[in-house]
């Protein structure tokens, strides 16, 4: 035990000679958050789009209205030149409404009028929304003709329009904030990658600088060596962390419905956790450039992919779903989440706790091991 | 010339040391490319339903059966009264709660509105808003049969009603794969995580080791130097471009359009930007660490603000600015255009021009920067 004291002096001596590293690891959360906090979103409500107007009569006019005053869509209104392809080919708009001459004489003789919308596939997510937006603006503007229609040969449909009226309301996020849902998952994602990847060339270094022979000679035991090492790094990343939490309420005004105690609890042991993955890594590794290559492999990638971030886990196919499970910013998610915008305690989240504690003490034993045999 | 050959061959001996390091380097994007190929689906599927059941009736039951014939929800419990759902999405087993109140079904026979309740958890937004637009869509369906079966009732009046019909196309990616928008993407992305890093190593190794002095003293020219240490990454580059292209048609069946050699080339001007800022995170640190850090703080906003996953159109005016001069945003365009729309120059030279722009100009900032301190 008296091991340990030393080893995380020497540690704190190496992080604080070299200032700039410490200051890009404060400071790179902090920027990341306000960076991303604001430049990551799914609402969807800016598509580039352009109508091509050849009847410019009133009613075709109208409907090219209707598009442009609702809101998703950022319209250019192009009469003359039907240069779409072009357009389309190039990225500069996702959507063309294209409506045909004779439009509008259609619609005054009671005849169905088409309406062409060609969507630009390539990025699904922006397709689907802006076909599901499109359709919904045309229905709507053909069921004001079709009632107008009616109306004219005197018929008023008085039966109750329309027939269900479903009230939706969201609870925990009513407005669905994105930034309530992308700070909470960034303060995960981020404190994962950093602490992995600023730990993992921690024992590597000395491996290349020749200096594990003299920590191989001394008395100390691979687990001294291991919490000696990790210590200094949860200090200070947990100082990160309090720093970008204290940001996402106050800056991003994410509320926070729950337990502050709860959240830097499960924090210092999520962190604990993925510390000692960077420590493991660095204990089986041969130079820098391993390290550093393979502790973003573990880390950033499942900590954004395979924990739920921005990426439902119940869509995944099975496989990879049961992957989710050794993913620790999976249960730290639900635990940050359910503390921030749920409110819930430790009632609900002790699951998640409980696997965290299971795993950050699984990950612990498996760098002490490991290192021991490269201390052998 | 041979100088060159020299250097690099002994940069692949160096990077070869560590075993690990040859399988990290091919492994590494295979495993990426499957995780993304796999977990990115735009398309929200099995999300949990919990439906409260007051009126027990026909109509009741062809709502929620339609729910869940739409394939995207799966219900999790029946239950008769609404407090339990408020328990079921709490705990986060049911995203959201559907309460069919008493009297649904006699509302909807009397011709009058009828009220139903949608309750969605909004704490994470994604699967909230989408399961919400689903439930709506699916409610809004069943709504508008109910009009049309009433309308069919009086049928003999209403054959000639004017009305608009949207025809929706949707081009280079009709069935909306997102495996079609995401594999493209993903050489860009795995090229700009690898490659910085690794280049950004190679030479601060050799100041952190004190064999850069050693380089100085030999009749090396400083381009030579240069050129001997990334030959290696761009190599490596190739062969993993050749990898995830062969992965991502062969295996994803992702269709590829356009021309092969123009996407080679552009590659090219690709790697000399990203190889650029790895030279640009070394000539700033002293030890692989602080290089490492470095690139990373590159890295980061190289994935977030590129339009990879999350769309530029929606970020603020001001982070829109800073994409700019992130050079994956304008690869991105250019290899999905090449991949998805098969088109070639005449459709992305703007973006090839500021590529290369943005290329040559880290390229000789990195140059001059690595030259200046090559001087110290």
């Amino acid at each position: 035990m008296k091991n340990i004291k030393p080893i995380m002096k020497k540690e704190f001596i190496h992080i604080l000679r070299d200032p700039r590293t410490l200051a890009i690891t404060l400071f790179l959360p902090l920027f990341q958050l306000i960076m991303f906090g604001y430049a990551l979103s799914f609402d969807i409500n800016h598509i580039p789009a352009a109508v091509y107007d050849s009847d410019r009569t009133a009613a075709s006019r109208t409907l090219a209205d209707n598009f442009s005053s609702s809101g998703y869509f950022d319209i250019q209104i192009r009469s003359s030149k039907m240069d779409f392809v072009q357009k389309l080919d190039a990225g500069e708009i996702k959507v063309a409404i294209i409506i045909p001459k004779g439009f509008e004489k259609k619609l005054l003789v009671g005849d169905k009028a088409k309406v062409q919308v060609l969507v630009d596939g390539s990025d699904p997510n922006f397709a689907r929304v802006g076909v599901g937006y499109s359709s919904m603006i045309i229905n709507r503007f053909s069921s004001k003709v079709m009632s107008e229609s009616l109306y004219k040969k005197g018929i008023v449909i008085k039966q109750g329009i329309p027939p269900i009226n479903p009230n939706s309301r969201v609870w925990y996020n009513p407005e669905l904030r994105s930034v309530n849902y992308i700070v909470p998952g960034l303060i995960a994602l981020i404190m994962m990658t950093v602490t992995t990847i600023n730990i993992s060339v921690a024992l590597v270094r000395e491996k290349e600088r020749g200096t594990l022979e003299n920590i191989i000679i001394s008395p100390v035991r691979s687990w001294e060596l291991v919490i000696g090492k990790i210590i200094p790094y949860v200090i200070i990343a947990f100082l990160e962390a309090v720093l970008i939490t204290a940001i996402g309420t106050l800056w991003f005004n994410v509320p926070m419905n729950g337990s502050l105690l709860l959240l830097f609890f499960s924090l210092i042991i999520y962190l604990a956790g993925t510390l000692s993955i960077g420590l493991l890594i660095s204990a089986a590794t041969e130079s820098q450039q391993v390290a550093s290559l393979s502790s973003f492999l573990v880390s950033f990638l499942p900590a954004f992919l395979l924990s739920g971030f921005v990426f439902p886990i119940k869509s995944m196919p099975i496989v990879l779903q049961l992957i989710t499970y050794l993913v620790p910013a999976r249960y730290f998610l639900v635990i940050i989440r359910g503390i921030f915008l749920k409110g819930v305690g430790i009632d609900v989240l002790w699951p998640s706790l409980l696997a965290l504690i299971v795993f950050g003490a699984f990950m612990m034993l498996a760098a002490s091991l490991r290192l021991r045999r490269s201390l052998a | 010339m041979s100088r060159v050959l020299l250097l690099a061959k002994k940069e692949v001996l160096q990077l070869l040391r560590d075993k690990r390091m040859l399988p990290l380097l091919f492994i590494a994007p295979i495993i990426q490319l499957i995780m993304f190929g796999y977990v990115v689906q735009t398309e929200v599927k099995h999300i949990g339903v919990i439906v409260a059941d007051s009126d027990r009736s026909v109509e009741s039951q062809i709502i929620a059966d339609k729910l869940t014939n739409a394939g995207y929800f799966e219900i999790i419990k029946r239950v008769d009264g609404e407090q339990k759902v408020a328990a079921c999405i709490r705990s986060g087993e049911a995203t959201i709660g559907l309460i069919i109140p008493k009297g649904f079904q006699d509302n909807i026979k009397s011709g009058q509105t009828a009220e139903l309740m949608l309750v969605v958890d909004g704490s994470d937004a994604t699967t909230g808003m989408q399961a919400q637009q689903y439930a709506l869509g699916v409610i809004a369906a069943r709504s508008q049969e109910i009009v049309s079966q009433r309308l069919d009732s009086m049928k003999a009046i209403t054959a000639k009603v004017s009305s608009v019909e949207p025809r929706i196309r949707v081009w280079y990616n009709p069935d909306l794969k997102s495996v079609n928008y995401m594999v493209p993407g993903l050489i860009g992305m795995i090229l700009t995580l690898i490659i910085t890093i690794l280049t950004s190593m190679a030479i601060v190794k050799e100041r952190e080791r004190g064999t850069l002095e050693q380089l100085i003293v030999t009749p090396i020219e400083r381009w030579e130097l240069i050129l001997g240490k990334i030959l290696p990454f761009i190599v490596i580059a190739f062969v993993e471009i050749a990898l995830i292209l062969g992965v991502g048609v062969f295996w994803f069946k992702v269709p590829f359009r356009g021309n092969i050699f123009l996407l080679l080339a552009l590659c090219i001007a690709f790697l000399f930007t990203i190889v650029g800022l790895g030279l640009l995170a070394s000539t700033m640190s002293r030890t692989q660490h602080q290089a490492q850090m470095t690139a990373w703080f590159l890295n980061m906003p190289a994935v977030m603000l590129s339009g990879f996953i999350f769309p530029i159109e929606n970020m603020p005016k001001v982070i829109q600015l800073v994409t700019y001069v992130v050079p994956l945003r304008y690869f991105l365009v250019i290899v999905r255009g090449i991949f998805l729309k098969g088109v070639g120059l005449e459709a992305l030279w703007e973006q090839v021009l500021m590529l290369s722009i943005l290329g040559l100009l880290i390229f000789s900032i990195s140059i001059f920067r690595f030259q200046k301190r090559f001087a110290d």
